[in-house]
C-alpha cells in the first residue's frame, strides 16, 4: 500500500466536501446544544413552577418533543461522526490488514450512506407536504410540523453526505494510506490541509 | 433463513469495525429487502428512523450526561477521594474502601462508567501507591469500582434498557441502588479478603485528625443535593425521572458556577461532549428501529420464544444460559451494543418464562459490569492503563479476584429477585 502524499483533483474535491461539511456539522452542533440547555432550564422552570406556584409552562412539551428534543439529537449526528463518536467495536477490524480494514469501513458507509439518503429523502418530502398543507400539531399554540419534519431532514442529509465522504476517503486509503487523515476529523483538519496543498 | 442472514450481516459488519448504528441500519434493511423487497424497505425507511426519537423519556439521556459534565468541570468529583479516605485511611486496605465508596458517590453523579474509572485513576490511584498498595491490587479496585457508575442512579445504560424494553424508567432506576450497594459492599469485602490472604498489598495508612475529617464533610454536601434532587424526587414520586434529570443538571450546573470553574471552554465542551454522546445513543436508537422492525416483521422473537416454552426446560437453566451468554458477549462488546443486540430478542423470552423485565434489566447491567473488566476489550481497564500508564496485563491480573467475587454476588441476585424488587414496591 502506498504511503505518498495524497494529492489531485481528488484530494481538493474530498477536501472542499468536508469543508462545507463541517461548517453544517458546526451550525448542527450550536443548535443541538442550544437545545440541550433549553432542555435543562426550561424543564427545570416549568417543574418548579408546577410544584411551586402550580402554573407550569403549558407550551413547553409540545416545543419540547417536536422541535427540541429532535434538533438535540438529529443535528448533532454527523458532528459525532465526523469526531469518531458513533460506538464500534474495534477489536476485530484492528487485527485485519489495514486495506482490507479501509475497504470493508468503505463498504459500509456507502451503504449506510445510500439508504441515509432514502430516509432524508422520505423527510424532505414529509416537510413540503406539511409545509404546502399547512399542517399544525393540536395545542395550546399551533405549531407548525414541518419545522420538526425539517429538523430530521437536515440531521439525516448531512449525516449521509459524511457518510459517502467517509466512504470515499477509505476507498481511496485501500490504496494510499497518506489518505486515511483525510478521513474528516476536525481535529485532523491540520494535516488534511498539509496533504491537499 | 432471513433472520439467520441479517444477523450474520450485522457481525460481519460490526466485526469490521463499521459503526453500531449504521450496522443496525444495514442489516435491518437486508433483510427487509429479503422479507418484502423494495416496497417494504422503502415504506420502513421513510417512517421508522424519523420517528424513532418520539419518548419523552429520551430527555434523561442528555441531562444526566450534562449533570455528569459539569460535575467532573467543577472538579469537586476529584476531592470526593480524598474526603471519604480520611475516614477510612487509617484501616488496612482503607484507601481500597474509600476508592470503592468514591465509586458509589461518582455513580450517584454520573451514569459512564469510563469517566468514572478515569477519575478515580486520577484521584485514588496515585494515593494508593503513595501508600504503598501493589500496582495490581489498586488498579484492579479502581477498574471494578468504577463500574458501579453503570448501576447506580443515575446510569445511562438502565435508562437505554428501559427505553428498549419499555420497562418504567423511575423503578429501573430506583432498582439499582440496593445492588449498587451490595456491588460496593462485595468490592470492600474482597479487598479485606486479599488482604488476608496477602497483607504485603496494603499496608496501615495513618489516622487523619478529627479537624481533615470534619472538613471531608463539606465536599458530601453537593453530592447529597443532587443525589436528593435525582433519587429522592423520582423515589418520592415528587417528580418524573425526565423533571428529575433536568433539575439534577441545574443544579450541577449551578454548583460548578458557585466553584469557580466554569470557564467558557469548558462550558462549551461540557455541551459538546453531552451533545456527542447522546448522539451516539440516538443514531443507535434511529437505526435500531430498522433492525428491530425486521425481526418483528419475520415474527423469530415469537418463534424463539415458542420453542423454549416446548422445550421443557426449567426457567433457571435457561436464565443461567443466558447469563453465561452475557458474560461472553461482555468479552467483546460494550454494554450499549449488548443491550440493543440482544434486549429484543431477550425480553419476550424473559417475560414468557416469569421474569420481571426490571429485575431482568439490573441483572443484565450486572453482568455488563463484568464486560467492562474482563479481556481482551475490557474498556474500564483501558482507560485505567491509559490514566495511570501501567501496562493493561498488569491492571487485568488485578481484577480476576473481583470479577469471581461479583459473579457470585449475580448469582445471588439471579436467586433472590427481591433484592432488587424490594425498593422499588416501595416506591410512591
Amino acid at each position: 500500500m502506498s504511503t505518498q502524499r495524497f494529492s489531485g483533483s481528488l484530494a481538493v474535491i474530498l477536501m472542499a466536501l468536508h469543508r462545507s461539511l463541517s461548517l453544517l456539522e458546526a451550525i448542527g452542533i450550536v443548535v443541538a446544544s442550544l437545545g440541550i440547555l433549553m432542555m435543562m432550564f426550561v424543564t427545570g422552570v416549568d417543574v418548579i413552577l408546577r410544584y411551586v406556584v402550580s402554573s407550569p409552562l403549558t407550551w413547553w412539551y409540545d416545543f419540547l418533543m417536536n422541535y427540541v428534543l429532535l434538533a438535540s439529537f438529529y443535528l448533532a449526528f454527523s458532528y459525532t461522526l465526523a469526531h469518531h463518536g458513533h460506538l464500534a467495536v474495534d477489536f476485530f477490524a484492528s487485527k485485519l490488514p489495514r486495506p482490507a480494514a479501509f475497504l470493508m469501513s468503505a463498504a459500509g458507509f456507502l451503504a449506510s450512506g445510500i439508504l441515509l439518503l432514502l430516509v432524508g429523502h422520505s423527510a424532505v418530502h414529509e416537510s413540503i407536504v406539511s409545509f404546502i398543507n399547512d399542517d399544525v400539531l393540536a395545542g395550546v399554540i399551533l405549531w407548525p410540523v414541518w419545522i420538526s419534519k425539517a429538523l430530521v431532514a437536515w440531521g439525516i442529509l448531512v449525516l449521509a453526505l459524511r457518510s459517502v465522504h467517509f466512504s470515499a476517503c477509505y476507498f481511496v486509503a485501500t490504496v494510499n494510506e497518506a489518505a486515511f487523515h483525510s478521513i474528516g476529523l476536525a481535529r485532523r483538519l491540520d494535516e488534511l490541509e498539509e496533504v491537499t496543498q | 433463513m432471513n433472520v439467520l442472514i441479517g444477523i450474520v450481516v450485522l457481525l460481519g459488519l460490526l466485526a469490521a469495525g463499521v459503526p453500531v448504528a449504521f450496522g443496525l441500519l444495514i442489516a435491518g434493511s437486508v433483510g427487509l429487502l429479503l422479507q418484502g423487497g423494495p416496497d417494504l424497505l422503502l415504506g420502513i425507511l421513510g417512517t421508522g428512523p424519523t420517528s424513532a426519537l418520539n419518548s419523552y423519556e429520551l430527555i434523561t439521556i442528555p441531562m444526566f450526561l450534562l449533570m455528569a459534565e459539569f460535575m467532573v468541570t467543577s472538579g469537586i468529583s476529584l476531592t470526593l477521594f480524598n474526603a471519604i479516605a480520611a475516614w477510612t485511611r487509617s484501616w488496612r486496605g482503607g484507601l481500597g474502601i474509600a476508592t470503592a465508596v468514591t465509586g458509589a458517590a461518582f455513580g450517584a453523579i454520573s451514569g459512564s462508567s469510563a469517566a468514572a474509572a478515569a477519575t478515580l485513576s486520577t484521584s485514588s490511584v496515585p494515593a494508593m501507591l503513595q501508600n504503598g498498595y501493589e500496582r495490581k491490587f489498586a488498579t484492579g479496585i479502581v477498574s471494578i469500582s468504577g463500574t458501579l457508575a453503570m448501576l447506580i442512579p443515575p446510569s445511562i445504560a438502565i435508562i437505554f434498557y428501559g427505553l428498549l424494553s419499555g420497562a418504567n424508567i423511575g423503578q429501573l432506576l430506583i432498582a439499582g441502588i440496593v445492588p449498587g450497594i451490595l456491588v460496593t459492599l462485595t468490592i470492600a469485602l474482597t479487598i479485606r479478603i486479599m488482604i488476608r490472604l496477602n497483607p504485603s498489598l496494603a499496608p496501615v495508612g495513618s489516622k487523619a485528625p478529627w479537624a481533615e475529617k470534619l472538613a471531608s464533610l463539606k465536599v458530601a454536601g453537593p453530592f447529597m443535593l443532587l443525589f436528593g434532587l435525582v433519587t429522592g424526587l423520582i423515589y418520592t414520586g415528587i417528580a418524573t425521572p425526565v423533571e428529575a434529570s433536568a433539575l439534577g443538571a441545574l443544579g450541577a450546573f449551578l454548583l460548578t458556577l458557585k466553584s469557580g470553574k466554569l470557564t467558557r471552554a469548558n462550558f462549551r465542551l461540557a455541551l459538546i461532549k453531552t451533545c456527542v454522546t447522546s448522539a451516539m445513543i440516538g443514531l443507535i436508537i434511529v437505526c435500531a428501529n430498522v433492525f428491530g422492525t425486521f425481526l418483528t416483521i419475520t415474527g423469530a422473537t415469537q418463534d424463539l420464544v415458542a420453542q423454549v416454552a416446548a422445550s421443557g426446560w426449567s426457567p433457571w437453566v435457561i436464565l443461567v444460559f443466558i447469563a453465561v451468554l452475557y458474560l461472553i458477549l461482555g468479552c467483546f462488546l460494550d454494554q450499549i451494543s449488548i443491550l440493543i443486540l440482544t434486549i429484543p430478542i431477550m425480553l419476550p423470552l424473559i417475560t414468557s418464562l416469569g421474569f420481571d423485565p426490571v429485575w431482568f434489566g439490573v441483572v443484565v447491567i450486572l453482568l455488563a459490569e463484568v464486560g467492562i473488566v474482563t479481556p481482551p476489550v475490557g474498556l474500564n481497564v483501558f482507560v485505567v492503563s491509559k490514566v495511570t500508564r501501567i501496562p493493561v496485563e498488569e491492571v487485568f491480573r488485578g481484577i480476576w479476584p473481583h470479577v469471581l467475587a461479583h459473579v457470585i454476588l449475580i448469582a445471588f441476585i439471579m436467586a433472590f429477585p427481591s433484592v432488587v424488587l424490594w425498593l422499588p414496591s416501595k416506591m410512591s
